[in-house]
């Protein structure tokens, strides 16, 4: 330090540098009501900003409330208590499906390439933002849930396929591109739940013990996948 | 250093045992469509793998996940496809990649990122949307996220693409100035870009490495191969009107042709025209 006079160490340099710092807070775009209240309830600020700057979440967070809607005017209507539980069952855990889908890939985000070539791991951004998206399309099923007439412990068993199914479309997404995951993953789950509904008396039966548990496992198996296979979401790939 | 890289899509080989190395400085890669400059970069830039060979960036090898995580925290790339969301503002999507380049702190990221947007000359235009900016602007900003913070390794594919003459040579300027202190690789299709600022070239044609050397020794191929007739004769490789009504040719002179001084693109087109 110098000890002859404070002005004589403000250096044009370092004056430059402090007039950037002054500008570069005051000319900042100011952050959304979103990201606001994501830092309000003390998430880290680059996560904040990862998540609010990700244009593709915001369309799949738009996909998720959307549905969310849908679920609780046919929660809503009290005609078919029965119906509506079911179509709630079935349908609530591809809400997650579709925007994790929607959430990541260079179908879905215009600067998927240059993320790529960023030291953010792409196996953690993709968790990151279907973390985000799953957590707030369960937030919409849950509302759905509470719109039901009759509530009972069938009406949140929609809680582990929708932890299981974006868990397949994830770990499917590694083999093929992600949209075409998820209508694998929409095929598997549909069609099979609506066979089993016209078969079988107790048309609830995929959701009961045996059901739930194989779904956890399925989840557990298709999470070790994405594990082993990181890679794939590390590097580009071509159509 | 890229050292015998190999890549195919289907049966057609992007690159057949390509081999280069590049330092501080501008490195250029020139060559046609089609003849495997982005492969070589996307592999350069870690983002593709490649089926053969190696790439290794200060020592680092790009096969492995964590020493590719550390040649990535090196790097700024710009693909030759790049767009953003047309709702994002120029400064969130250098902000937002700035964050993924692993920049936690806003403050100084901030400044970083008004400085990389000052360099490209889009500072005025931060808090506009990207579908209100002009192509050129666009391309500017895809330049900013790349050169942000001046990283050690510089990847730029086609970074002159829908620029006019003047932001060409702005672009030139901010090259010289980065290749002080990073090692910039840039495909381009412009002979004239790599000519006044690059200090290695690179063709590529086919997937094949078909020169490396500096610009004055590529012009150097076309030495006596390039001559001004008042007609031609339909042996010439490649040749073009002049203003004055004559013609500049390129190939095997004839007896007596008034040989002219070869420029980068002769050299350039002899080599991708053979």
């Amino acid at each position: 330090m110098n000890a002859t006079s404070g002005w004589a160490t403000v250096t044009p340099q370092r004056l430059d540098a402090n007039w950037r710092a002054i500008v570069a807070e005051l000319d900042a775009p100011a952050r959304s009501r979103i990201e606001r209240a994501l830092l309000a309830v003390r998430m880290p600020e680059p996560i904040a900003r990862t998540l609010v700057a990700t244009p593709a979440l915001r369309r799949a967070w738009f996909v998720a409330t959307g549905v969310a809607l849908l679920f609780g005017l046919g929660a809503a209507d009290t005609s078919k208590p029965g119906a509506s539980l079911l179509m709630l069952l079935a349908l609530a855990p591809m809400v997650p499906v579709v925007g994790v889908t929607l959430a990541y890939g260079p179908g879905s985000d215009p600067a998927h390439e240059v993320t790529l070539a960023t030291p953010m791991s792409g196996l953690r951004l993709v968790l990151l933002r279907s973390t985000a998206v799953v957590a707030c399309s369960m937030g919409a099923a849950g509302i759905a849930t509470l719109l039901l007439r009759d509530k009972t412990w069938m009406s949140i068993s929609w809680l582990v396929p929708s932890l299981a199914l974006p868990a397949v479309c994830l770990a499917l997404s590694t083999y093929v591109a992600p949209r075409r995951a998820a209508v694998l993953v929409a095929v598997f789950w549909l069609v099979p739940l609506s066979v089993v509904n016209r078969n079988v008396t107790d048309e609830l039966v995929v959701f009961r013990q045996w059901g739930q548990l194989a779904l956890a496992t399925l989840a557990v198996g298709a999470a070790v996948v994405v594990s082993v296979r990181r890679e794939t979401f590390d590097r580009l790939v071509l159509p | 250093m890229v050292l015998d890289a190999h890549k195919k899509f289907g049966s057609r080989s992007a690159l057949a045992g390509v081999s280069l190395s590049a330092s501080r400085g501008v490195t250029t890669i020139l060559g046609p469509n089609g003849a495997g400059k982005t492969s070589l970069l996307r592999a350069l830039a870690t983002v593709q793998a490649l089926d053969g060979g190696s790439i290794t960036v200060d020592g680092l090898d790009a096969t492995d996940r964590h020493q590719r995580v550390e040649i990535r925290r090196r790097l700024g790339y710009l693909p030759q496809d790049i767009a953003f969301s047309p709702r994002a503002t120029a400064f969130d999507v250098v902000d937002y990649l700035s964050v993924l380049k692993g920049w936690r702190d806003p403050r100084a990221r901030r400044r970083e990122v008004w400085l990389a947007l000052d360099r490209v000359g889009l500072s005025a235009r931060a808090g506009d949307r990207v579908g209100t900016l002009s192509g050129g602007m666009r391309q500017r900003l895809g330049l900013a996220q790349a050169i942000f913070a001046s990283p050690p390794l510089i990847v730029l594919d086609e970074p002159s693409t829908g620029f006019d003459p003047a932001q060409r040579l702005e672009l030139r300027t901010l090259l010289s100035e980065l290749a002080r202190c990073s090692t910039i690789v840039v495909s381009t299709h412009q002979t004239d870009d790599a000519a006044v600022c690059s200090d290695v070239v690179f063709v590529l044609d086919g997937g094949e490495l078909r020169f490396s050397g500096t610009p004055a020794q590529l012009a150097a191929l076309a030495r006596g191969r390039t001559w001004r007739a008042s007609t031609t004769t339909g042996n010439e490789r490649a040749w073009w009107r002049l203003p004055n009504g004559g013609y500049r040719c390129i190939g095997d002179p004839p007896p007596g042709a008034d040989i002219d001084e070869p420029t980068v693109e002769d050299g350039y087109l002899l080599l991708v025209e053979s």
